[in-house]
């Protein structure tokens, strides 16, 4: 694979749609786990996302006070601490969903790592916690559209919360009598994501020949920024490993 | 649970890589080449059993009777994270030809979802200390084979045509998914009938 | 056509020739055609509507995938085949949307993903079966009654029953005393047989002094509940006959699975029934299930299996293990498609070190 291997959007400023599959895949892929039901995306989406903000929010409050070297270990601890907060917090409001969740809530400590490794370093802790929330939302959107696909498909059901008398369970017509089992397996969540990914690949790839097709036109040697501030694509695993 | 069902259990009916889902970020970088992937898979399986084997020990001797398991989280990170640091030293001094280990950075190492996730996983199922060792060493078998044979298709599929929006990443994940259908075959069913006899 | 692709030549199989391709793919067809009739003709309609509807998918799923990949597609009969093998691995009374589903998965996802033609690392009808059997396995496990039954037992087509090693399979969840084997606890259950065995094997007691269990004549000449184009071993084996005699099959792969398979089912077959080691029934596993047309057919597929001598022997002798494996102990309706799509997933492996030791003993040549 030499030339054509498209960006698959490492670039945190890039869209929506091609980013959050990168978090997903490279920081935060064990969370897949918990994709075989829309409401288990969503809360565990929910905690991550409460965690990044958190530990975003006082590791740049820290960040003047911490000498270099530790820096490493203060965050993996104040990120294991807000971890930890939140999985006792699951464990006593909603012992069910941390039971389904199960080791893929602690989990997060360890790969929120890779994350907030990733996140350039940005001047004021507002700008940063506003970074972190929003890579959190789109991690969390992009694990629940995994969910989505893998529940209907696997399950013919959408899983949402309790609602009043509502036990929160969408059925689909057709697809809830035979499903396709093999979504709710492994198997599956590999297949979804592989696919989506693939989509997404594919919509750059149309974006990439739109802006190539104009820039021929206009006579201009038309770099997008995107393209220009991301200079890590596929290879951003072996990079930071 | 015997410890054989508890290793056979984590590479073929449990395979944490294409069970579990874990360590799989780092598979992504490594698999590109049979010998990488072999470093990695070994590397991981001995920082594993022994990771596994320590958080047996700070979980039991520690945590439990001071009544603090709700810093399992915190201590078993940090734990893991020590551990690696000290085989780093512990490699760095003892060898003189090209470091392995070395080789792999620290934090992909402890960031391998594949190390903590063992421990946690062990720590849930509360094996005995052998037990927790097995557990490890089961799981970076798993996580070896998995990777080794990832590798392998990998390198079979850079001389194919592949549809371009599927190259790099979705091909890899794609590639997974079909050996985890393939591994379904390894199911609770069967496990159960091996040991029973 | 293939120069405008990079392909490293040292790298899996190329099926090149689009001529030699297809009428290789269309003998193929031809010489596994009279097992579908066969199954056919025991099952009914429900099956020939299996058979239609696996094969159809099939050709849309590689139509389609052509004219999205702008790829040539289809001119080679490759899809037919795939379509044509879901279909036999199908019990007759499915519902139409597995074999819709097993077959637009091989095609789309497991062949034309990976590049098709040739391109793909498992074998795209075995891991759509694979498929089915993983997502509607109670659907995937039941069987029905053929032709040949009809006069003993009621209902026929309608009624579910299950097929010999699946009865054997159950039995063995009931009863772990020692029974003597599969064809004891076949008897046992009272399992039927056909009209025609029974009077085959009498005729053979009184006039011929060869005793012979009657059920092992339902499995031998294809009477039994099963998949619709796994049941009759004869007709198989003779479509095999012409494709080795014709040099498109070879002999290491059949050869190594069964080799391994049936010793594995000798040495440890009666174990789960409660026996000693040594007590297994080769004969009944051999003609049970989709064993036959996995080795002969399916591990045989040229662009998935081993690409060595030596390795094909290793292939085939793990997918026969395997197989074993998850006959004996396994707990999904069939056990050949996991047996061999799991050695697909080594043959890379294989390759790779037969032709490193290759190049060592050539180096070594070389030297001297």
């Amino acid at each position: 694979m030499t030339d054509s291997e498209p960006k698959t959007g490492a670039s945190l400023t890039g869209s929506l749609f091609e980013s959050p599959l990168a978090l997903l895949v490279l920081g935060l892929f064990p969370s897949i786990a918990i994709t075989t039901h829309v409401s288990y995306a969503l809360a565990l989406g929910g905690g991550v996302l409460v965690v990044m903000a958190g530990s975003r929010l006082v590791a740049s409050l820290l960040a003047p006070v911490i000498p270099p070297r530790i820096r490493f270990g203060v965050h993996l601890v104040v990120i294991a601490t807000l971890v930890t907060a939140v999985d006792q917090a699951v464990r006593a409001y909603a012992p069910a969903l941390s039971k389904a969740l199960g080791i893929y809530v602690p989990l997060v400590a360890v790969n929120c790592l890779i994350l907030g490794r990733m996140a350039p370093g940005r001047s004021s802790a507002g700008k940063a916690v506003l970074g972190a929330l929003g890579m959190g939302v789109s991690f969390a959107l992009s694990l629940s559209l995994v969910a989505l696909v893998r529940e209907v498909l696997g399950s013919g059901t959408i899983t949402l919360f309790p609602f009043g008398r509502w036990n929160g369970i969408v059925t689909v017509a057709g697809l809830s009598r035979n499903p396709i089992g093999a979504f709710a397996l492994p198997a599956g969540a590999f297949l979804v994501v592989a696919y989506l990914a693939g989509l997404a690949n594919w919509a750059a790839l149309r974006r990439q020949e739109a802006r190539k097709g104009r820039a021929e036109e206009t006579g201009t040697s038309a770099r997008s920024p995107s393209e220009r501030e991301s200079p890590r694509g596929s290879s951003a695993p072996e990079a930071t490993g | 649970m015997t410890y054989l069902g508890i290793v056979i259990g984590l590479v073929f009916v449990n395979n944490i890589v294409l069970d579990s889902f874990l360590g799989v970020c780092p598979s992504m970088g490594a698999s590109k080449r049979a010998g990488t992937a072999l470093a990695l898979g070994i590397t991981v399986t001995v920082v594993s059993s022994l990771a596994a084997l320590l958080t047996w020990a700070v979980r039991h001797l520690i945590l439990v009777p001071l009544g603090i398991v709700f810093l399992q989280t915190i201590v078993f990170v940090l734990a893991t994270a020590g551990l690696v640091l000290l085989l780093e030293a512990v490699v760095t001094r003892v060898t003189t030809g090209p470091n392995v280990l070395g080789a792999l950075p620290l934090p992909l190492v402890v960031a391998n979802s594949a190390v903590f996730g063992v421990t946690l996983i062990a720590a849930r199922a509360d094996y005995d200390p052998l037990g927790s060792f097995l557990a490890g060493l089961g799981a970076g078998g798993g996580f070896l084979l998995t990777l080794l044979l990832l590798s392998l298709i990998r390198e079979r599929l850079e001389s194919e045509w592949i549809p371009r929006p599927l190259r790099g990443l979705p091909i890899t994940f794609l590639t997974l998914g079909l050996m985890a259908l393939a591994f379904a075959a390894f199911n609770k069913g069967l496990l159960a009938n091996l040991l029973r006899g | 056509m293939e120069g405008s692709t990079s392909r490293n030549l040292a790298g899996a199989p190329h099926l090149h020739e689009g001529s030699t391709t297809s009428a290789m793919m269309w003998t193929v067809t031809l010489c596994l055609a009279p097992s579908g009739l066969w199954g056919i003709w025991q099952f009914g309609l429900p099956a020939l509507a299996v058979l239609v509807v696996a094969i159809g998918a099939a050709l849309l799923g590689e139509i389609g995938m052509g004219l999205v990949l702008k790829r040539p597609a289809l001119r080679d009969g490759s899809a037919f085949l795939t379509g044509l093998l879901v279909g036999y691995m199908m019990p007759p009374a499915v519902p139409l949307y597995v074999p819709l589903a097993a077959s637009l998965f091989a095609m789309v996802v497991v062949k034309w993903s990976f590049g098709g033609l040739g391109g793909n690392w498992m074998n795209p009808a075995l891991a759509g079966v694979a498929l089915a059997l993983l997502s509607w396995t109670g659907a995937m496990g039941s069987w029905t009654a053929p032709h040949a039954w009809h006069a003993v037992v009621a209902g026929s087509f309608a009624t579910p029953i299950a097929s010999p090693e699946a009865f054997v399979a159950g039995g063995l969840a009931h009863q772990r005393g020692g029974s003597g084997g599969p064809i004891a606890l076949v008897a046992l259950g009272h399992y039927p047989v056909s009209p025609f065995s029974q009077s085959v094997a009498q005729w053979l007691g009184s006039h011929a002094g060869v005793r012979i269990d009657p059920h092992y004549l339902d499995l031998f000449v294809g009477l039994v509940p099963g998949s619709i184009g796994e049941i009759s071993p004869p007709l198989l084996i003779l479509g095999s006959v012409v494709l080795f005699r014709r040099r498109i099959l070879g002999w290491r792969v059949p050869v190594a699975y069964l080799g391994a398979f049936l010793l594995l089912i000798w040495a440890f077959g009666g174990l789960p029934l409660g026996g000693a080691l040594f007590q297994g029934d080769p004969l009944f596993h051999l003609l049970a299930g989709g064993i036959i047309l996995g080795a002969l057919y399916l591990a045989t597929d040229p662009v998935t299996a081993a690409h060595t001598p030596g390795g094909m022997i290793v292939y085939g002798a793990g997918a026969g293990a395997l197989t074993f494996l998850f006959r004996d102990y396994g707990s999904l309706p069939a056990a050949m498609p996991f047996g061999i799509i799991l050695m697909n997933i080594v043959v890379p492996a294989i390759d790779r070190v037969a032709r490193s030791r290759r190049l060592g003993m050539r180096a070594r040549e070389a030297e001297r």
